[in-house]
């Protein structure tokens, strides 16, 4: 692979990274709720199940199948994050001035959405 | 409603969306409401099941070439903007109006992607000054016809101009609003459409963030309702990514313009309806 190619790789890596992580996690999780709650699969919707940081934060030590769950959907939902900014570091190295305004600008109005809503 | 079901659900799903690049919301989301889930449960999983096929699929794409980050860099910006301005306007402009207009939309491009069905791969002679300055351009291997492509891109300025009514309509209707991006990449731009329905999946996963943190943080994602459609749409995507370089450009219009119809008749429901 040249080294114009090497946009395509290093974001492919932190694509894929995020997706097996991800995917590892999620399968890992839906095999431990099988097991906690006796073999059964099915789900309820309730306040105990819902995905929030805190909730995520506060169990983190613990291995079940919501921590092990939450942890893949937030490592997926946050890979396109994380290849924003890597376009972005890879820009800078490359000098090429207007593509790190287009991508700082994304950056920038990514965090703050995520930030400040 | 069981963890196996929502699953194996999500693999076709996932799967139609990595080809014909949409993020799969618009086929999941009535799935999800027919089973049950309450709708605004239903609209913020699309959104990070939307996420998952576009960065399963992205993942293959980006590393044969098929996606062109150069194109996808430049309207990440118009469609982010556009995303904005719709979730705003949902406060204050009436809804019905909007999903005719979509339709509309929607029809025209049904049309004129029919018409390029006999077209392989559409011919770029000239390009406009912005779409050569930004370097809009790509090569890639087609596996279906056996040798590298090389397109170029042009109407740069328009094409930004079309993702801001794409990021709109995804921002309006809670979707990622892919059938309105791959329609923008093929008609305005003169992109093959390979390359559009990859870029376009790019592009979704980062307009679907915005979204998803959203509900994020609102308390809506569920997560023994997420996971499974995660891991379908990532196992589903996984493999359309693994196919759709071996398809003729045909049986790839043919998929989108199927998914095209579908859209059509939905706004249009969704436009009696509301």
């Amino acid at each position: 692979m040249s080294k114009k190619d090497f946009i395509e790789r290093m974001i492919s890596y932190v694509l894929i990274i995020g997706v097996i992580i991800s995917l590892a996690l999620n399968l890992f999780g839906l095999f431990l709720y099988y097991f906690e709650n006796r073999l059964c699969l099915e789900i309820v919707l309730d306040g105990q199940s819902r995905l929030s940081l805190d909730s995520f934060i506060n169990h983190i030590t613990q291995i079940n199948s919501y921590t092990i769950l939450s942890a893949s959907i937030l490592v997926i939902l946050f890979t396109p994050y994380v290849r924003v900014f890597t376009s972005m570091v890879y820009f800078m190295f490359k000098k090429d001035y207007k593509y790190i305004f287009l991508t700082f600008t994304v950056f920038i109005v990514l965090s703050i959405l995520i930030l400040f809503h | 409603m069981d963890i196996l079901s929502l699953l194996l659900i999500s693999i076709p799903c996932g799967f139609l969306g990595a080809i014909a690049g949409l993020g799969g919301g618009i086929i999941l989301i009535p799935i999800l409401v027919a089973l049950g889930v309450p709708v605004k449960y239903a609209i913020a999983s699309s959104m990070v099941a939307i996420i998952a096929t576009s960065s399963g699929s992205a993942a293959a794409y980006v590393k044969e070439k098929l996606t062109n980050i150069r194109v996808a860099m430049f309207l990440e910006i118009f469609t982010i903007t556009g995303a904005i301005i719709g979730a705003l306007l949902t406060v204050y402009i009436p809804s019905k109006p909007l999903y005719f207009i979509f339709a509309l939309f929607l029809i025209g491009s049904l049309v004129s992607v029919r018409e390029r069905m006999s077209q392989e791969i559409p011919v770029v002679e000239k390009q406009d000054k912005l779409s050569a300055w930004l370097k809009l351009e790509g090569d890639y291997f087609d596996e279906r016809i056996g040798k590298i492509i090389h397109y170029k891109v042009t109407n740069a300025v328009w094409g930004g101009l079309g993702m801001i009514f794409a990021g709109l309509a995804g921002g309006m209707l809670g979707i990622g609003a892919g059938v309105f991006k791959v329609s923008i990449f093929e008609l305005l731009l003169k992109m093959p459409p390979k390359p559009s329905t990859t870029t376009s999946n790019f592009i979704i996963g980062m307009t679907a963030l915005a979204g998803a943190s959203v509900y994020l943080f609102s308390g809506l994602l569920q997560t023994y309702l997420v996971a499974p459609i995660v891991s379908g749409m990532l196992i589903g995507s996984l493999i359309g990514a693994r196919i759709l370089n071996k398809l003729s450009n045909r049986i790839v219009r043919l998929v989108f313009i199927t998914l095209l119809v579908y859209a059509i008749t939905q706004m249009i429901y969704r436009g009696i309806t509301a």
